[in-house]
């Protein structure tokens, strides 16, 4: 299979043209539907779907460029959670309804991860019913980000036949507790008791959502990539500035040492992610979910050592609030949370092995 | 070619011309025994396959990247004998960039043959990771250097033709400044040979000793007191090489097999799940290293080298992976790894008599020897100097 290590030249003008907007058009505190309406313009929305389902037909290397970007800039946008995870799961089940997502005026999210799943897909315990011919569905999901700004929510439930189904909620209809994440974005959980709900297709979901869970594991991990190449820029500044003992503080060999192995992990998480975007458009179910589990395990990992050493080499100031390094390791620390931890998915991805490599 | 075909090839290559006994004795993980090292020479020789990574103009197969990745990773998986690869790897290399015509006449086809083995005398007593304040001496006398001075850490010198040297050919300047790069006979009046028992109980290494050792000029290798330059090309071949994603392939492999079929109260310790997360992590840490060592291939291709320090990521990582995967399989054997299984006692197959398991011959040994990886080629901790340079400046 070939890998694609390096960018197109299109692929750097989508980096530079995605850096320009977080740095200068995208402000923390600015409008929400506003700036969702920006990166629609910009094509931002459409440009991981293909062509018939009204995408410009790029891949997931496209949208990790623009979710890199984001991580790096702290945008609080749900934009791998709309653009990528939601469409991925349409794509597959409800292909028609994927073009009002690539122009903005849809903004479905997957509401699948439930307490007490730690990364194994298939452990649904929200229960779908048919009363009167209508579906209700009873269950508990979570880490839904961007839960505040959804219009729909597309809810996984295991069906009286054992399989798991996909349904879709309005948000004006969605018992959703909303609550602000650890890395300060909108996010929420729903609370569903017998809530009424359409089925969005008749068959076993769960292929398509394992599918679009993948591609969120590992576009999500460019995200983190993003955060942790600002916090190696942000640290590598303060060496080179802050004085002690009469020295620069980036002369200290143990530091220097520290630096170089924060970008080791980064480097190391981001050949991965590399590495998993290719694996995103294999035909192997198998290859892909061990691709996915093990890029996000190791961003998340890189993402812990980074994220808590760039406050450690900052000592005081990194503790602070006023400060950014802070703000990456809570980013971090909260895409290490989702769809399972690095435990959880270490643990999923040794049960992979185990069935793809016995005897 | 494609690349799944090729690799058919190669195995039905293998499958045809490989001795078991010769896969069996390498895949136990000893120091390689040079009369395996020939032989298999000699037969990729055959198919103009001996120096998988030169290019056609010097003999060699015009292999991709990505083939002599194939080929390296079928080879060891087979347990092919390794190619010695101070001639394959490091000097083969240097004299067809830098070396004049007679030279490349001379020396490349005996390199493809197996003809000469060769050794690598860069480190000294005084002069480890700070290779550049090495002191053996060459000192022109006509049409001659005479050589004097140690070398040390020399792998497979014993049982070596030849060898490629760093020499102090001037004082003057900055220490890189006066550093010669020469080749020499090692049966050449006043070189003697010491072996070294490393702490695996095995021998690859040794020290040389030059007294008087009188070199043709015209084994120099391009101009007096510009022998840095050559090393530094030749130590980041050996950074990339040292990534050893063949060999992290294989030890995994090994210890999963091993991990099936040693049991823990009654039952295969694959099946502990604390086992089976330390066996993932390696394995996730492994697509992790191979990918950069891709990326830095592609990066290589695309005449991006340089931009990132990639080949001391690659040296400090691969190391430390073999490292950690050994210490894993070790511990899997538990008191089955309590035996010295002496690379002498086995290298000509198991004794009568063997203890414990035969999957346990080896193990131990290979992870001792591998301590060696964080050491060499420049410390471990000299390539994180080397990345912070890069990040902060000297």
């Amino acid at each position: 299979m070939t890998m694609r290590f390096l960018p197109s030249e299109e692929q750097v003008m989508l980096r530079d043209s995605a850096r320009r907007w977080v740095e200068q058009a995208y402000a923390v505190g600015g409008d929400p539907a506003a700036q969702w309406a920006e990166i629609a313009e910009l094509g931002w929305l459409m440009i991981a779907l293909p062509e018939s389902a009204g995408g410009l037909g790029g891949d997931a290397y496209d949208a990790a460029i623009i979710a890199e970007e984001m991580g790096r800039g702290l945008v609080r946008l749900p934009f791998v959670e709309v653009a990528v995870t939601a469409a991925q799961v349409l794509l597959a089940l409800a292909p028609d309804r994927v073009a009002a997502i690539a122009s903005g005026a849809a903004m479905p999210l997957l509401a699948h991860d439930e307490p007490g799943a730690r990364g194994d897909i298939g452990f649904v315990e929200t229960r779908a019913e048919k009363a009167d011919d209508a579906w209700q569905l009873t269950g508990h999901k979570t880490g839904v980000i961007g839960g505040t700004l959804a219009d729909t929510f597309l809810v996984s439930a295991r069906t009286p036949d054992g399989a798991i189904g996909l349904f879709e909620i309005a948000a004006t209809e969605a018992p959703l507790l909303a609550f602000t994440a650890i890395d300060d974005r909108l996010a929420g959980e729903l609370r569903l008791d017998e809530t009424p709900a359409k089925r969005i297709s008749s068959g076993d979901a769960l292929p398509a959502i394992t599918a679009a869970i993948d591609h969120a594991l590992i576009v999500e991990s460019a995200d983190a990539i993003g955060a942790m190449q600002a916090v190696l820029d942000l640290t590598r500044g303060y060496l080179l500035t802050r004085k002690q003992y009469g020295a620069r503080i980036g002369d200290f060999q143990a530091l220097r040492h520290r630096l170089a192995d924060m970008f080791i992990e980064l480097e190391q998480a981001r050949s991965l992610v590399l590495r998993g975007l290719t694996a995103l458009a294999s035909n192997d179910p198998d290859e892909r979910r061990r691709l996915a589990l093990a890029t996000r395990a190791r961003a998340a990992q890189a993402g812990h050592f980074v994220g808590t050493q760039g406050i450690q080499l900052h000592g005081g100031i990194g503790m602070t609030e006023e400060y950014p390094v802070g703000h990456y390791y809570k980013r971090l620390l909260a895409f290490s949370l989702r769809h399972g931890t690095e435990a959880a998915l270490v643990e999923r991805f040794a049960e992979l092995s185990a069935k793809t490599q016995s005897g | 070619m494609n690349d799944e075909l090729f690799r058919a090839e190669l195995r039905r290559f293998i499958a045809q011309e490989l001795p078991p006994e010769i896969a069996e004795r390498t895949l136990l993980g000893y120091h390689p025994h040079k009369p395996d090292v020939l032989y298999w020479t000699g037969k990729l020789n055959e198919r103009g396959w001996s120096v998988p990574n030169w290019p056609v103009e010097h003999g060699g197969p015009g292999w991709t990247i990505t083939q002599r990745h194939i080929f390296d990773e079928e080879s060891f998986l087979a347990g092919c004998p390794a190619l010695a690869p101070q001639g394959v790897y490091l000097v083969g290399p240097t004299i067809y960039t830098y070396g004049n015509q007679a030279q490349k006449d001379y020396f490349l086809p005996k390199i493809r043959t197996g003809e000469h083995f060769w050794g690598q005398g860069f480190s000294e007593p005084n002069s480890g990771s700070d290779l550049a304040s090495l002191q053996c001496r060459a000192v022109r006398d006509g049409q001659d250097y005479v050589v004097d001075g140690q070398k040390i850490w020399t792998s497979e010198a014993h049982y070596s033709d030849w060898i490629f040297l760093l020499v102090r050919t001037s004082s003057q300047g900055k220490p890189q400044a006066g550093i010669s790069f020469l080749l020499a006979d090692l049966s050449s009046p006043g070189i003697v040979v010491r072996s070294i028992v490393s702490i695996d109980g095995g021998h690859i290494l040794n020290e040389v000793f030059f007294e008087d050792v009188r070199v043709p000029v015209a084994q120099l290798i391009g101009e007096e007191n510009m022998g840095w330059t050559y090393a530094k090309q030749l130590l980041a071949e050996e950074r990339t090489f040292s990534a050893e994603v063949p060999r992290c392939k294989g030890l995994l492999a090994r210890t999963r097999r091993i991990a099936q079929q040693i049991t823990a109260r009654g039952r295969p310790l694959i099946d502990d799940p604390h086992f089976a997360r330390r066996l993932a992590q390696l394995e996730i840490e492994l697509l992790a290293h191979e990918a950069t060592l891709w990326r830095a291939v592609a990066e290589e291709e695309a005449g991006l080298d340089g931009a990132a320090p990639t080949a001391s990521i690659l040296k400090i990582r691969g190391t430390e992976l073999i490292q950690h995967i050994g210490a894993l399989m070790v511990e899997a054997l538990g008191d089955h790894a309590l035996p010295a299984y002496l690379e002498r006692d086995y290298l000509l197959g198991a004794p009568d008599n063997a203890p414990g398991t035969p999957l346990a011959p080896g193990v131990a040994a290979d992870y001792l020897y591998r301590r060696s990886g964080s050491i060499y080629g420049g410390t471990n901790e000299v390539q994180r100097n080397i990345i912070a340079g890069q990040l902060l400046g000297r």
